[in-house]
Parts: C-alpha cells; sequence; structure tokens
C-alpha cells in the first residue's frame, strides 16, 4: 500500500502523514525495569544490574516492582528493620561529645 | 566549639519528595545533621560538558539541588573549549581567507596584499570560546547551579570526593541521584606519541602557530576533514590517509562520501584510501609516516611537518573511580546503562560520550535532558534514529536517518529522490553550486528513511529533516510544504518531489 499515493487519490483530499499529536503528556504507565540502552551494541545487560537490584534497599528493597503512580509506602503488612537499610539511613549514635554537649546544656564555649 | 555541634534543621531537599514515580529517587527520613557536613544534592552532575551542563540547568529548572563538578577550569566541555565551537571559528575564518583568494575575484571585487595573520584568527576563535563558556557560567548562576571546580572521584554510591583545582583539601560532597558526563578524549595512535606540537590531536590542529607546509591526517571521519580544510585552505598541502575504502566515517552514505572526496579534492586535499598507517619516524626537521595497503602489499613513506590523529575519540573516566562502586564499562570503555540512562546502580546514570552511541555534543544535551526528565518525571524521550551528523567542510556535509546501504541491507524497497543545488536558483546568484539533497523513502508508504544533504549551510537545512524524521512524515509531505523562493530550501523540497513524484527544476 502507498499510503500517500492512495491518500492522494481519494475523493477526501490527502491527510498528510505528519499529525498534530496534542499536547505531550508522561505516559499513564511507564515500565522502568532495566532493558538494554537502544545505542548499545549488546542486546541484554550484564547480570550485575538484576543481581543489585535484589540486595538493595531503597525505602524498602529496589526488586520491588513499582510503577510511577505508585506510592512510597510498604503494602499491609510488609516490615522492614531500620538496619537493613544501607548505613546512612540508620539512627546516628550519639559520640561523646555530642553527649556532653547535651548535658551541659550548652554551658560550655 | 558549641556551634560545630548543635544539631542543624535537615535540608529541605532532603525532606522533599522528588517525584513519587522515579525509581532512583531516594525519599530520606529527616535526619540529624551538623554544620560540619556538605548538605546533599539532589543531582551533582560530573563533567561540564554540553551533556553535563544542560543536566546541570535542567535540573535545576526542575527544582532540584543541583551541582556540577568540571575539572577544565572552563564549563562547556571538549565542545566549546578544544573541538566544536573553536573549530568552526578557524572553519569559517579560513574559508573567508580562500574565498578572498581564490574566488571574490570572480564576483567582480579585486583585493590586493591579502595576508594571513594566523595569531589574529586563533584570537577571534579564543574570543568565541571565551565568551561561549563565561555564558555557561552566567547561565548556572542564573538557574541556581552550583559550580565546583575541581577533579571528581566517586568514593561511595552517594558520594563524590572533590579535589579542588584550587590546590586545597578535598572536600566530600553527597548526592541522591549522581550523573556522570565525563566525555571523551582521542583515541592515540600506537606508536606516535602526541605532543600537541607536531604529532597532534584535534586540540593541538586547533592550536598551531603557524601553517605546516605539510600535513598528514591519519583518519578521514568528520574531524580528520575539518581540520585537513581548515589548514588546506590556510596553504599546507594536506593528505588523508584512510584505513577504509571512503572517508566521512561509517555514518556517512557512500554517494554523498564519493561526492565530497571529489569536491575535497578538487580544493587540493589529497587522499589515501584502504591505507594503512604502519608507524612512523619523528626527526627534527621532519616526520616520515609509513604506510602500506589496508590488504598488504605496497609500501610508501609519506613526509610531514605536522601529523594530525584522528582516529576517533574514546570514553573518558580516568580517575573517576567507577571500581569504588563497581560501575561497569564494556571492551570499549564505555559505562554501561540500561534505557533511562541507568548504571547497576540506579541513582548513577551517565550521559554522551562516556557512554552508548554517537559521540555527539547535540546526542549528549537531548540525554541530559531525559536523564533530569527520568530522575524529575519518570519519564524522558531521545529518539536515535533522528540525531542529525553535519561535517563543516565546504560546502558542509549533513544527514539524518539511514543510509541507502543500510536501507538495502534491510531488504525494504525504497525509493531514491535528488536534486542538484547547481539546478537551485539562490545557490547560482551565490556561486556555490557543489552538492545534492537525496532523499530515501520506504517504496510502499512514502515515509522519509534517510536525508543526506551537501551543499551550502547543510547543517542548517537537515534541522527540517530530523523534524520529518521526528514526526514520521513523508516525502510528500515536504513536498507539499511551501518553501520561500529563492532559497536553498527549495533544493530540499525539490529532493523530496523527486522521492515521490517528479521535481519541477531537473
Amino acid at each position: 500500500m502507498n499510503a500517500t499515493r492512495l491518500l492522494r487519490a481519494s475523493t477526501v483530499g490527502r491527510t498528510p502523514m505528519i499529525q498534530f499529536m496534542g499536547k505531550r503528556s508522561i505516559p499513564a504507565s511507564v515500565d522502568h525495569t532495566p532493558r538494554p540502552h537502544p545505542a548499545a551494541t549488546t542486546k541484554s545487560l550484564p547480570t550485575s544490574f538484576a543481581e543489585y537490584r535484589q540486595k538493595a534497599q531503597q525505602h524498602g528493597p529496589l526488586a520491588y516492582k513499582t510503577n510511577s503512580s505508585s506510592s512510597i509506602e510498604p503494602s499491609a503488612g510488609q516490615v522492614f528493620d531500620r538496619n537493613d537499610l544501607p548505613s546512612r539511613f540508620w539512627r546516628l549514635t550519639l559520640s561523646k561529645e555530642e553527649m556532653d554537649v547535651i548535658e551541659s546544656g550548652g554551658a560550655f564555649a | 566549639m558549641l556551634k560545630s555541634f548543635i544539631p542543624r534543621q535537615s535540608a529541605r531537599s532532603l525532606l522533599r519528595p522528588l517525584n513519587p514515580g522515579a525509581p532512583s529517587a531516594f525519599y530520606l527520613v529527616p535526619r540529624r545533621g551538623f554544620a560540619s557536613e556538605t548538605p546533599e544534592h539532589d543531582v551533582i552532575v560530573i563533567g561540564g560538558g554540553p551533556g553535563g551542563y544542560v543536566a546541570a540547568i535542567k535540573a535545576a529548572q526542575a527544582g532540584l539541588k543541583t551541582a556540577c563538578i568540571e575539572k577544565r577550569g572552563a564549563l562547556g566541555g571538549t565542545c566549546l573549549n578544544v573541538g566544536c565551537i573553536p573549530s568552526k571559528s578557524l572553519l569559517n575564518n579560513s574559508h573567508i581567507y580562500h574565498q578572498i583568494l581564490h574566488d571574490v575575484k570572480n564576483r567582480g571585487i579585486d583585493v590586493e596584499g591579502v595576508k594571513l595573520n594566523l595569531t589574529q584568527m586563533m584570537k577571534a576563535k579564543e574570543t568565541s570560546v571565551t565568551g561561549l563558556t563565561k555564558g555557561i557560567e552566567y547561565l548556572f548562576k542564573k538557574n541556581g547551579v552550583e559550580y565546583i571546580k575541581g577533579t571528581a572521584t566517586l568514593t561511595g554510591e552517594h558520594e563524590i570526593k572533590v579535589n579542588p583545582l584550587d590546590g586545597g583539601s578535598p572536600e566530600t560532597y553527597n548526592a541522591k541521584n549522581i550523573i556522570i558526563a565525563t566525555g571523551s578524549e582521542a583515541t592515540p595512535f600506537p606508536g606516535l606519541e602526541i605532543d600537541e606540537q607536531r604529532i597532534i590531536t584535534s586540540t593541538g590542529a586547533i592550536a598551531l602557530t603557524e601553517v605546516p607546509k605539510k600535513m598528514i591526517v591519519i583518519g578521514g571521519g568528520i574531524i580528520g576533514l575539518e581540520m585537513g580544510s581548515v589548514w588546506s585552505r590556510l596553504g599546507s598541502d594536506v593528505t588523508v590517509v584512510e584505513y577504509l575504502g571512503a572517508i566521512g566515517g561509517p555514518g556517512m552514505d557512500a554517494d554523498m562520501a564519493k561526492t565530497m572526496q571529489k569536491i575535497l579534492s578538487k580544493q587540493g586535499m589529497k587522499f589515501k584510501l584502504n591505507t594503512k598507517v604502519m608507524g612512523g619516524d619523528i626527526n627534527t626537521d621532519s616526520i616520515a609516516i609509513n604506510v602500506e595497503a589496508a590488504k598488504g602489499g605496497k609500501q610508501e613513506t609519506l613526509g610531514a611537518d605536522v601529523v594530525l590523529v584522528a582516529i576517533g575519540r574514546r570514553p573518558y573516566t580516568t580517575g573517576l573511580g567507577l571500581e569504588n562502586v563497581g560501575v561497569e564499562t564494556d571492551e570499549r570503555g564505555r559505562i554501561i546503562i540500561d534505557q533511562e540512562y541507568r548504571t547497576k546502580i540506579p541513582h548513577i546514570r551517565v550521559i554522551g560520550d562516556v557512554t552508548f552511541g554517537a559521540m555527539l555534543a547535540h546526542k549528549a544535551e537531548e540525554e541530559g535532558i531525559a536523564a533530569v526528565e527520568y530522575i524529575s518525571k519518570g519519564y524522558g524521550h531521545v529518539n536515535y534514529g533522528a540525531i542529525p551528523s553535519v561535517m563543516y567542510t565546504h560546502p558542509e556535509a549533513a544527514w539524518v536517518g539511514l543510509t541507502e546501504q543500510e536501507v538495502k541491507a534491510t531488504g525494504k524497497d525504497y525509493n531514491i529522490g535528488s536534486f542538484p543545488f547547481s539546478a537551485n536558483s539562490r545557490a547560482k546568484t551565490n556561486l556555490d553550486t557543489e552538492g545534492m539533497v537525496k532523499f530515501i523513502t520506504d517504496k510502499e508508504t512514502d515515509r522519509i528513511l534517510g536525508i543526506h544533504i551537501i551543499g551550502p549551510n547543510a547543517g542548517e537545512m537537515i534541522a527540517e529533516g530530523v523534524l520529518a524524521l521526528e514526526y514520521g512524515a513523508s516525502a510528500e509531505d515536504i513536498a507539499r510544504t511551501s518553501h520561500a523562493h529563492p532559497t536553498l530550501s527549495e533544493a530540499f523540497k525539490e529532493a523530496a518531489m523527486a522521492a515521490f513524484s517528479k521535481p519541477i527544476h531537473a
């Protein structure tokens, strides 16, 4: 089929292939599962991508599937311990100097 | 002493959700901060080239607390400092010089006493470069991007150590998201040590202090042909040695490559195709380059004062500390990423020359914007099928989409429509008629598959082709669109007419 020639021959006149697409919007659902980059020369990602996600923690285990509209809250019944997160998310321990500051009420210079 | 221990309220950006959908954005709980700690950034971009600085500005515009680390001491990367921009200055000014010497007499302009002032030509180049790099610094200030001058090393998944350029003590920065945009460097030729004086890369080719009598260019790609053109116009005897059977690199259509070679040969450049460089002897007075036929056989020695090594570029990751965080590269040194520019560590993204795809500034810019949109909105867009390439010789060569050879390889039936600038009224009045426009379209649907141009201002004209490809236009769509008369763009329209029907003026 030759689209433009057929359209030209039709009685309704030619409809360009270029169409006004309307205001652009973000698709309602985007699949964020890692896939090879379109310009990559190989058709698969190293296994490390999946392996990292299996053990990584970002507001819960990264391996859990999320979509663009999902809540960051864990689902009902799903819990995880703060200590399972990377150390930067742990409760900070107080140093001796900090304790001294608190106990002195700020009364030393 | 007390001051340094008083807990400080967490930075606003730590508590603010970036985007509920973006998978790599970290949503941090409030935590105690101290005045001695560097506040965490939403995004830190490593590299201030076209990909990096655009990503940084875009991130700041999206409301993210952003910093950009650059080790060169000037923003703009290779492109602005030692690549696209300075070479375009020299290409433009050397073309004017060449035109005055060889062309204006035919146009009724007699000029006497024309002399090359290379020092002034280089100053004009530097003025352009300085103006543009300062311009980016202004844009950083305007958009609130923190500019960190120093060398960045990844020391943790969220941590970057910066050695300041001013020699101060290293500082550590933390970021929720890191974008690597460290670019590329010229690939050296084994056995020829680059000194940027006599054995040069593109960096040395824009800074020579005198016109070499003889120049050998190793590599007939875009960089080699552009820089070869500059020094050929200024009086150098230039020979291009290319391993492959055609100039222009793998992306250039074979017809166009042949046409371009004829045009450049007419301008005085010499070509040795299918020729392999075996090595070189560097003496005090001259350089001898040993070459032989690529398939073996005939050997020859070429003499030169300056040798330009332009065999390609390779990703630049030296000192970046990828090994500290386990980010992987492929066999060509490119950082491995997925479709959203994420490394295996999802909040470390990579754009531009240092990863997959063509090493082009505008491709890096598109990726910079897309990467930030993935962070801030969870969705980005780059169409790798519609990235234009331009060679700024005279005439220019520009193309987008598939070459005829690539289309043929798919087995698809296709139409070719071409139109020469010698039949274009504006080109005729300009006395600048070399080149042509070539359309490749799908025979069945008339959809444009590729557009290839050699001609004056081809680099500007290709933008219409890129838009057409982006929208999925047919050749008839272009042919039925009014183009002003008399303009060079009428050749574009006529080539489209030739692809789906017949041109009027040829």
